[in-house]
């Protein structure tokens, strides 16, 4: 065979092969969320009315939680509903983790999605309540300013205010452990947060051997 | 064996060859969403919110800001859909977002900013149409790339193949 004719064959179908490879290798189910590293988007949200109250000291039903004033503090937001079966799974180790870090430096929220407090009220009911609040947020409003795709999602908030980590998916009591101690163990300075970081996780965010696929890493 | 006669055969699987793989490469480009968590199946769902919490974002008289509304719901990938437009899917979320474009432009934003918004929510992957810059350029380029590439090698191997007929009475020739 002529050598430039087939230099001309590896030359179209080389780099065709290995964008293929790329492309069809990654996950289409994975979208990596701008949102790590960036500054957590604000939310005011009135807490949602249940028959039991809740273990942890927080704002009762009605009172309006405001994400600006909790600066300090490492905040752990999970968007659920009712209607969601993964999302039950989540109900006992976040509800047994907000109250063992009582009193520490985190505030655990859960962000009703698309759903009827009524329902969601019968369903924390039904599991035998919830230690923490639950918000509302009746016109998805906070919940497409977090990008959300779907439930469950989870994000950590740092103590800056910055969104350390989303996970996408179900999370299990090792996970939210694991996220809740490192960011606490962080300083905050009480400086605002830096924006400049692009879509990306800042270093020393992930946790050793944490499969941080999800980020799009 | 006349290798000249064989040759539009050859160039006719080698441009099949490079326009599937572009076809591929191309469409490899375009993530599918499937999230990993439950999404809304709007035809499953039982729960039907309370429409009196929703009106705030409901439409308006205003032709003109409708209009806008529903050009910025197409450019918008719904995002517990497949492969469909905010404006094309059925899904709450996608109507919840439809209100989020209606309020935000009635706010003042314009609907570059509105864009924006949501791309700094969800990243480029709300965008249906990738931003022309960057990495995306090349699904821009590649095909009309490739197009190019095909006609430049037909009319290159059409002109040899001329200059150099099959001799009569050789190879497979049927005269």
């Amino acid at each position: 065979m002529n050598p430039s004719r087939m230099l001309l064959g590896f030359v179209i179908t080389v780099p065709l092969i290995a964008l293929l490879a790329a492309g069809l290798g990654r996950d289409p189910r994975v979208i990596p969320s701008p949102l790590p590293g960036r500054e957590a988007p604000s939310f005011q949200l009135p807490v949602m009315q249940t028959s039991a109250p809740f273990s942890v000291q927080e704002p009762g039903p009605g009172e309006i939680v405001d994400l600006a004033e909790l600066r300090g503090q490492v905040v752990v937001v999970n968007f659920w509903a009712a209607w969601c079966v993964s999302c039950r799974s989540e109900h006992v180790p976040l509800s047994n983790l907000a109250s063992q870090y009582e009193g520490e430096d985190v505030r655990f929220f859960r962000i009703l999605y698309n759903d009827q407090p009524e329902n969601a009220a019968a369903l924390i009911d039904r599991m035998g309540g919830q230690s923490f609040p639950t918000l509302l947020d009746t016109r998805s409003g906070t919940a497409i300013r977090y990008g959300l795709t779907g439930v469950p999602e989870t994000f950590f908030i740092a103590k800056d205010g910055t969104v350390a980590h989303k996970q996408v998916g179900p999370v299990s009591h090792d996970l939210i452990a694991q996220w809740v101690d490192q960011l606490l163990a962080e300083e905050w300075t009480g400086e605002a947060p830096s924006d400049a970081v692009d879509g990306a996780v800042p270093a020393g965010t992930l946790l050793p051997g944490e499969d941080t696929g999800l980020e799009g890493a | 064996m006349n290798v000249a006669r064989q040759l539009p055969m050859a160039l006719v699987v080698g441009l099949a060859l490079v326009f599937t793989l572009s076809l591929v490469f191309t469409l490899s480009l375009m993530p599918t969403p499937v999230p990993a968590q439950e999404v809304e199946l709007p035809t499953t769902r039982t729960v039907v919110p309370d429409p009196e919490q929703f009106d705030a974002a409901a439409p308006t008289d205003d032709a003109e800001l409708e209009a806008e509304v529903r050009k910025l719901a197409g450019q918008l990938r719904c995002p517990t859909c497949q492969a469909l437009s905010i404006a094309d899917s059925p899904s709450e979320l996608a109507r919840e977002m439809e209100g989020v474009i209606r309020l935000r432009l009635q706010e003042g934003m314009t609907p570059e900013e509105v864009r924006e918004s949501f791309v700094e929510a969800y990243g480029e992957w709300i965008l249906l149409s990738p931003r022309p810059s960057g990495f995306n350029l090349l699904i821009y380029i590649l095909p009309f790339a490739v197009l190019l590439l095909g006609g430049v090698i037909v009319v290159v191997g059409a002109r040899k193949w001329l200059r150099n007929p099959a001799e009569p009475g050789e190879g497979m020739s049927r005269a």
